[in-house]
């Protein structure tokens, strides 16, 4: 294809790709900020994992503040105001701050209809065990202690409390909040306070962007002003750690992409004194971007913030095709045509560049969302800044005036022979060193894979969290249970295999956790309703002595008539099934739990709180049907492990497939000999983090393919002897100092998985240089005759 | 989260549960003489400063709770011994043997079979609500009743230095329970009348009060 040919027909389709982009991409772009999002679907079951998506979803959109000030009114007035402020936004759905006092006595009037086929598990024991005096010594405490106002039924209506007790049960509470002046307050002693509650949900999902977007600004004015009138604010939710993650996520793009390209500029300016191949590099660099964002928007829906974080690979990878391009010049200054380097440097490029995008495309194979993005991003984007330089830069880059591109040359002939002096007295000494070195650094290394690397530190937030925790009392724990069954009786009857299971955990020696919901726990299956009426009609409405009810009615004094008229209203009892029961408040609390129809099958969730004992919870779950602990962390931290293995595997697989492609291209003893300073590269910066204690997760193993094929680029430009010229030197030079720049600046983010890419490609990148430099030129296969980079 | 703030409130509204009902009880005289925290310590000067400034009251009780469905009152009778900030000991003698221990921390019951119960605050965290106020009514602490409650007081005619001190709670939540408490007494409270809002009332009367300026070694360690 001639050169002519190349332009028109490339700047045709950068001009069609552009209008796509503008006209339909623009408008439709998402971005997705849930980190969690990165990791692949558990590889088992889809179906579950949608369910607890749903679930986390839904915990997720709840956040909760604690307004604290030194007296109770401050408190109560500030944490109004604070609530007045967030219930003006259209962020959020529901706004807590007043408590709604009739909830109890709707709950009671929900289970009215239902009570004779309800028992709290403590009096289905006592009833099931004939434990009489344990249970008429409850019904005489709930009678006559002082804080028998406390129960949930009247003393008349409910002599032995049957129902009662089980209200208390069906709104059994967590926490060490309390009613005070229509709303939910705590207080310290040490420093004494007084905290107020409010809470809201919100009204989107709390990693959509969009939401988050609303909900900064409004959070922002609600805590600055309670502040600034002298309160504390601490928050819990996930939607505090998105908004921070996302803030901090483009804080530092913006920074360092400005440092960035800054530093780029300068540089560029200062070696090649042209404004046009500034401009050529800039274009270059945004049609990549804009290719791969259409790319990849097409493809994936939704964008994944990690693969912005490619953005950064992309731009370091692809402005080194501009400048090994342009630096050809240095080759013959000032007799130089643009189009000469098309023919001379062109084959390196090509080379440098299918290599990089096969160990990319490589990386896709990983089943792994966000790595597949960032793959293709960076495959798409090199693809087409390669383009770009291919096509354009022949027909519009300018060289630089004669004098200050000889006086470059010179600088760099100079460095050349230098180089030469070290590369040519074989440094024999060195590469047994170098071996001994990563031996040893291999065999300390050791590897993490917690989730953690995934979050930013945000050290602030997670303190206030804990604060709220500790304030509040016994949130949910991160581990769950799981239960499923073919239909909504099937897991309530799971459910109660399991709480039993529970409740003898919990009062066992090693108290496993401090508590559990369950839906069985308000909502008894019908079976278990069935068995509860027959054990009130059996012991309680009649049996011996006329029945439990009867005796101690008698004992308290009521007549014949009232007991008569009590046992008459026993006979017509309904069941209570799962969908009347979700119609009633009585249901709210627990609404979250019930998963309901998740694709063919019923399921919900029973939360724990304080746990203690978890391999005994693994063993309550093992001995039920359809019951699974589940602990996404842990779930999250071995996918993390099992991909980190994965990943290295697939270094080596590229390592070993670029070794053929630059055989394929240089001959076979050369082009596993230019392989060598990449796999060099990569060993030795693994060698680092061994000697230096830093342990290696996932992402620095990622941040290898990056170090492979920069390393691989610099071995080609600085081995190949056919390539010999101060211009080349120039281009690896240039392309190490750029890439050093931009990934020592990623070393600074605080989101550890960003830090990791960015120290593991700066040290690679410095070692794949030096090695580059030390190896020396490769003279051409006597054996192969055809060199891709010959003339 | 939501949901378990959720049940964090029905738990604490459970303290204040019952579906109100009208008292049918005429309102007794004292709630037409609403009192300052201030005026009621003039009123109630004869309190000697042992029983305000004691670490522990104990004393005999009997209880009669007059249910609305029934024409004569559950009695019942025992000792007390109430603890400032650490609790109340409530031990029925008659008709039943039985003890509740109530801390700011557990509510602990024990049966005749001395077979012991223990619901933690934090389950019901209304009890320790409860724990407080029955501190503050037995030891006639004015300043910790003024901020739960109405206050309202006058000179009781029978006897000199005898009062009646009269409490509506602030709370809206606590009103659906307890409608008003009346406490009677002279140089220490003598009647504690609870008026729930179901039309329930329940009568303490105490006897033989003493207060001890330490509470003992084994009574503390009963309400770790």
């Amino acid at each position: 294809m001639s050169l002519a040919r190349r332009f028109q027909l490339w700047s045709g389709a950068v001009a069609l790709l552009l209008a796509v982009f503008a006209f339909d991409v623009v408008p439709h772009f998402k971005l997705e900020t849930n980190i969690l999002a990165l990791l692949p679907p558990s590889e088992t079951d889809v179906v579950v994992d949608r369910a607890l998506d749903r679930f986390s979803d839904l915990l997720g959109r709840d956040v909760v503040f604690l307004i604290g000030a030194a007296d109770f009114d401050s408190a109560k007035r500030i944490a109004a105001q604070f609530a007045a402020t967030l219930q003006g936004s259209p962020a959020f759905s529901k706004l807590r701050f007043q408590v709604d006092t009739n909830y109890l006595a709707e709950t009671s009037d929900s289970y009215l209809p239902y009570r004779d086929g309800l028992l709290s598990t403590r009096m289905r024991h006592w009833l099931a065990a004939g434990d009489d005096a344990q249970l008429l010594g409850a019904a005489q405490q709930a009678l006559y202690s002082p804080a028998a106002f406390l129960r949930r039924s009247g003393a008349g209506d409910d002599p032995l409390n049957v129902f009662g007790d089980f209200l208390s049960q069906a709104s059994m509470a967590s926490g060490r909040l309390s009613l005070r002046d229509g709303v939910l307050t705590t207080s310290t002693t040490a420093p004494a306070r007084e905290y107020v509650m409010v809470s809201a949900v919100l009204a989107g999902d709390a990693f959509a962007t969009n939401e988050q977007d609303l909900a900064r600004p409004v959070l922002a004015d609600a805590i600055d002003s309670a502040r600034a009138e002298g309160a504390t604010v601490a928050g819990a939710g996930f939607i505090l750690h998105s908004i921070a993650a996302a803030g901090l996520a483009r804080h530092e793009i913006d920074l360092f992409g400005g440092i960035q390209f800054a530093g780029l500029l300068l540089v560029l300016w200062w070696v090649f004194r042209s404004g046009r191949m500034l401009w050529l590099s800039a274009a270059t660099l945004a049609v990549g971007v804009v290719a791969a964002l259409t790319v990849s928007h097409y493809v994936f829906a939704k964008l994944q913030v990690l693969a912005l974080v490619f953005c950064s690979n992309l731009a370091g990878v692809a402005i080194d095709y501009s400048i090994y391009y342009c630096a050809d010049q240095f080759r013959t200054p000032g007799r130089w045509r643009a189009a000469d380097a098309s023919s001379h440097i062109g084959p390196a490029i090509t080379m440098s560049c299918a290599a990089t995008v096969l160990s990319y495309a490589l990386l896709a194979v990983a089943p792994f969302p966000g790595l597949r993005q960032g793959a293709l991003f960076c495959c798409i984007g090199l693809a087409a800044a390669y383009a770009c330089v291919m096509a354009w830069f022949p027909r519009w880059v300018m060289p630089a005036p004669l004098a200050p591109a000889q006086r470059t040359t010179d600088r760099f002939e100079r460095l050349l022979r230098v180089r030469e002096r070290i590369a040519g007295r074989p440094v024999r000494w060195l590469w047994p060193l170098l071996v001994l070195f990563i031996a040893l650094g291999l065999t300390r290394l050791h590897f993490v894979d917690d989730i953690r690397i995934l979050q930013p530190d945000t050290p602030v937030l997670s303190a206030e969290e804990e604060q709220v925790r500790d304030l509040v009392g016994n949130l949910p724990d991160g581990r769950f249970f799981l239960v499923r069954g073919s239909d909504p009786q099937d897991v309530l009857r799971k459910e109660e295999q399991l709480t039993a299971r529970l409740d003898e955990l919990i009062n066992g020696p090693t108290h496993a956790a401090a508590s559990y919901s369950a839906v069985s726990q308000a909502l008894p299956s019908l079976a278990r309703q069935q068995e509860n009426h027959q054990l009130l009609a059996e012991h309680v409405f009649a049996g011996k002595d006329g029945g439990l009810l009867a005796g101690f009615m008698k004992q308290l004094g009521f007549d014949d008539a009232a007991i008569a008229q009590r046992k008459q209203a026993f006979a017509g009892s309904k069941p209570l099934t799962p969908s009347e029961w979700l119609a009633t408040p009585a249901s709210e609390p627990y609404r979250h739990l019930w998963l309901g129809d998740i694709g063919g099958s019923y399921a919900s969730v029973v939360t724990l709180a304080d746990v203690h004992d978890v391999a005994a919870l693994q063993a309550a779950a093992r001995g039920v049907p359809g019951v699974r602990v589940v602990d996404r962390v842990r779930e999250i931290s071995g996918l993390l492990k099992r991909y980190r293995q994965r990943a290295m595997v697939l270094v080596a697989i590229a390592a070993f497939a670029s070794a053929l492609l630059l055989a394929l291209a240089y001959g076979w003893r050369r082009g596993f000999r230019l392989m060598a300073t990449p796999v060099a590269a990569c060993l030795a910066t693994l060698a680092v983090f061994g000697f230096t204690a830093v342990p290696v997760t996932f992402f620095h193993i990622v941040a290898l393919h990056l170090v492979m094929g920069l390393s691989m680029e610099y071995a080609i430009l600085l081995s190949i002897a056919e390539l010999r010229s101060p211009a080349v030197l120039l281009s690896a030079t240039l392309a190490a100092a750029l890439a050093l720049l931009a990934f020592g600046l990623l070393a600074l983010s605080s989101t550890p998985f960003i830090h990791s890419l960015g120290i593991s490609v700066s040290i690679g990148v410095l070692f794949g240089y030096v090695f580059a430099l030390l190896v020396g030129t490769l003279a051409p296969d006597r054996s192969a005759a055809r060199g891709a980079g010959s003339r | 989260m939501k949901a378990v703030l959720k049940l964090a409130l029905a738990a604490v509204l459970t303290v204040f549960a019952q579906t109100g009902r009208a008292a049918d009880a005429a309102l007794p005289e004292v709630f037409q003489h609403p009192a300052t925290a201030q005026e009621l310590a003039t009123l109630l000067s004869a309190v000697g400063k042992t029983t305000r400034a004691a670490a522990a009251l104990r004393g005999n009780f009997i209880q009669r709770k007059y249910l609305h469905e029934l024409p004569q009152p559950l009695l019942s009778s025992g000792q007390f011994l109430v603890a400032r900030g650490a609790g109340v000991d409530w031990h029925t003698q008659k008709p039943f043997d039985a003890a509740v221990l109530l801390t700011p921390q557990a509510l602990i019951q024990r049966g005749a079979d001395g077979k012991q119960q223990r619901v933690d605050a934090s389950q019901q965290p209304g009890l320790a609500a409860v724990a407080q106020v029955f501190d503050a009514l037995f030891a006639l602490d004015i300043d910790k009743l003024g901020q739960s409650f109405t206050l309202f007081g006058q000179k009781d005619g029978k006897d000199a230095g005898a009062w009646l001190l009269g409490l509506t709670p602030r709370e809206p939540a606590f009103a659906k329970v307890i409608a008003r408490i009346v406490v009677s007494g002279a140089t220490e409270p003598k009647l504690i009348t609870l008026f729930e809002a179901s039309g329930d009332r329940t009568e303490i009367e105490l006897a033989g009060v003493s207060a001890q300026a330490a509470l003992a070694d084994a009574d503390r360690q009963r309400f770790q």
